[in-house]
């Protein structure tokens, strides 16, 4: 192995784990594991492949794939070459991806044989660029020496994760090696990560959380078990994945951990033996089932994170028995990492936008200017506790979390107003937790609104699967606020919730 | 478990996503192969829910490990996966 450039790149974390430990398993996926030399020797080749097609420094790599090792080297190979790579879930149906492309504009977009089948079917635009399997990829670099690392700077982008967009564009967060850095430091201290560990990564890796969950791992020399795509739907299965796996340091939504525990007998069996961490971030975790967790896995440290995906995890909480007596929410407790947060125009009691600055804030979002000085402006609401740690309050606009997804109503609302059957339409959240549903109120153009099959067919074609609408109800006019906008307090309670189902 | 044949099986699934997850609507729009998952009439819970029903009425019993995406596309693959569960524990 070369040794690589001095420079502080985040690709350097499985580079030098694969110098000191070369045998040691870096990446578990089902019954097959890789070392770290054999991922270090894919990220090679990869690199080697990448060159082959002119991907070079600067040049952003899509990425839409299933989660696999390949996926995993092929993130490093770009970041060898100072490229930039953008990784999409399955989840996303492939005019998103079109869409996604056309503003991210990358040099090379790479799937696997199941999104290649799924582009084919549905006619991959002739205007976007063409997609590469990573088996065609790979024998493109064939043979190849894989290419000098880039130097790069620790402010140049590493990645790109694409968010919900409230105008109907998705949004494409940016993160320099420094952001992604300085979090991943900072995340394998709090949470005391060591060569022994094996991280489960539940997240897709579009999602932030899985950055600490790869990262992490390689800083540490630590092992990461990827849960499969597939097992999202079987709570019993994520649980038996935590017990048999061995799992020492979980990551996930607090809806998974709630789906797991209602539906997956997650407190029946004790606390997993070998587990020793659990997290939770990307919403808020209803207080009573964070104590029931903690009273069932008292030997396991339970953190309360958040940060949006520009922040990367800003602010973060560690339950203790003082929690035990807690009522009210649980607080995201203080900055880290090196962050400052302030609240911005706080009303009398304290409520404030949060703003966050410091050194894991996002560059900005690809294609636009870079984020101006005086911090990230959440949109969330926050207020300090008596101790002086930090409340969630909710959201200062109509962002939304599904299910531990985060939606913007107005993507989804731009995809169904293109449905001809439609002349206005509003989407709204109705539930929280579990039983959150995406509800569209319809006003048609003609006597009947669209069915709602019909409405998710729409969707389906256009949006990732979490945000395809549940419900549908029509309306001969949405109302307004003074100034023309949807009113959709006054929309919601037109709404009667959905009523409880009974538990499987 | 008795002549639970295909035909039977697909029609109870029918009958009972028909009356769950569409509220009795869109009936002579939904086929057995109206796509799911895709299409989220089946997330996490609704799945859980369809599989305790399938239990309770049609006597099979789904192993966490067939809980997986693939077999619950479309009414169709549920429905082999149902048959190849009552074959192997017959």
């Amino acid at each position: 192995m070369r040794t690589p450039p001095e420079t502080a790149g985040l690709h350097h974390l499985l580079a030098d784990a694969a110098r000191s430990t070369p045998d040691a398993p870096a990446v578990h996926l089902g019954a097959e594991t890789w070392s770290y030399d054999e991922l270090d020797r894919m990220a090679e080749q990869y690199a080697a492949a990448l060159a082959a097609t002119g991907v070079t420094a600067g040049d952003p790599v899509l990425v839409w794939a299933a989660k696999s090792a390949d996926l995993i080297a092929l993130t490093q190979a770009a970041l060898r070459l100072g490229a930039v790579y953008s990784p999409l879930a399955p989840a996303n149906p492939p005019s998103r991806v079109a869409r996604i492309a056309a503003t991210l504009r990358p040099a090379s977009i790479v799937t696997d044989e199941a999104g290649a089948r799924a582009a084919a079917a549905s006619g991959w635009p002739a205007a976007a660029p063409p997609l590469v399997t990573f088996d065609a990829l790979r024998a493109r670099g064939a043979a190849r020496p894989a290419p000098p690392w880039h130097p790069v700077r620790p402010g140049d982008p590493a990645y790109v994760l694409y968010t919900s967009g409230s105008t109907g564009e998705p949004k494409g967060v940016c993160l320099s090696h420094h952001n992604a850095l300085t979090f991943v430091r900072w995340a394998v201290a709090e949470t005391g990560l060591c060569a022994a560990d094996r991280l489960a990564n539940h997240a897709p890796f579009n999602f932030d959380l899985s950055v600490f969950d790869l990262y992490g791992a390689f800083h540490a020399g630590a092992a990461v078990d990827l849960v499969p795509d597939d097992l999202a739907h079987a709570p019993s299965a994520l649980v038996d994945f935590l017990f048999e796996r061995k799992i020492t340091v979980w990551y996930s939504v607090p809806s998974a951990l709630l789906l797991m525990m209602r539906l997956g007998g997650l407190l029946d069996a004790g606390a997993p033996p070998a587990l020793r961490v659990c997290v939770f971030a990307g919403e808020p975790f209803p207080t009573g089932s964070a104590l029931r967790l903690r009273a069932a896995w008292p030997g396991v440290r339970l953190f309360n994170w958040y940060g949006p995906t520009e922040t990367n995890v800003c602010a973060g909480y560690e339950l203790t028995e003082a929690d035990d007596r807690r009522s009210g929410p649980l607080p995201i407790g203080k900055p880290v990492a090196g962050d400052l947060i302030r609240l911005d125009r706080t009303a009398a009691d304290g409520t404030g936008e949060i703003v966050v600055d410091g050194p894991t804030v996002m560059l900005g979002y690809w294609g636009q200017d870079r984020l101006p000085p005086g911090g990230y402006r959440t949109g969330d609401l926050g207020r300090y506790d008596a101790d002086g740690n930090l409340e969630y309050l909710g959201r200062k606009d109509t962002m939304a979390k599904v299910r531990g997804h985060r939606v913007e109503p107005g993507e989804i609302e731009a995809v169904l107003s293109t449905h001809p059957g439609i002349a206005d339409v509003a989407v709204v959240v109705i539930g929280t937790g579990l039983e959150a549903r995406l509800h569209a109120v319809v006003v048609p153009t003609g006597s009947e609104p669209p069915g709602l099959l019909a409405l998710k067919a729409h969707c389906a074609a256009s949006l990732p699967t979490y945000m395809v609408v549940d419900s549908v109800s029509a309306a001969d006019s949405l109302p307004r606020t003074a100034n023309g906008k949807t009113d959709r307090p006054r929309l919601l309670a037109t709404l009667t919730p959905p009523q409880q189902k009974e538990s499987p | 478990m008795t002549d639970l044949d295909r035909a039977k099986i697909l029609s109870k699934l029918h009958d009972y996503v028909v009356a769950e997850l569409l509220d009795g609507k869109d009936v002579e729009q939904f086929e057995t192969t109206t796509p799911l998952l895709d299409w989220g009439l089946l997330n996490s819970i609704e799945t859980a829910r369809l599989v305790a029903f399938v239990r309770q009425e049609l006597g099979v019993r789904v192993p966490p490990t067939d809980m997986v995406k693939r077999n619950f596309q479309n009414l169709e693959r549920i429905t082999d996966l149902l048959l190849s569960l009552r074959d192997s524990s017959a």
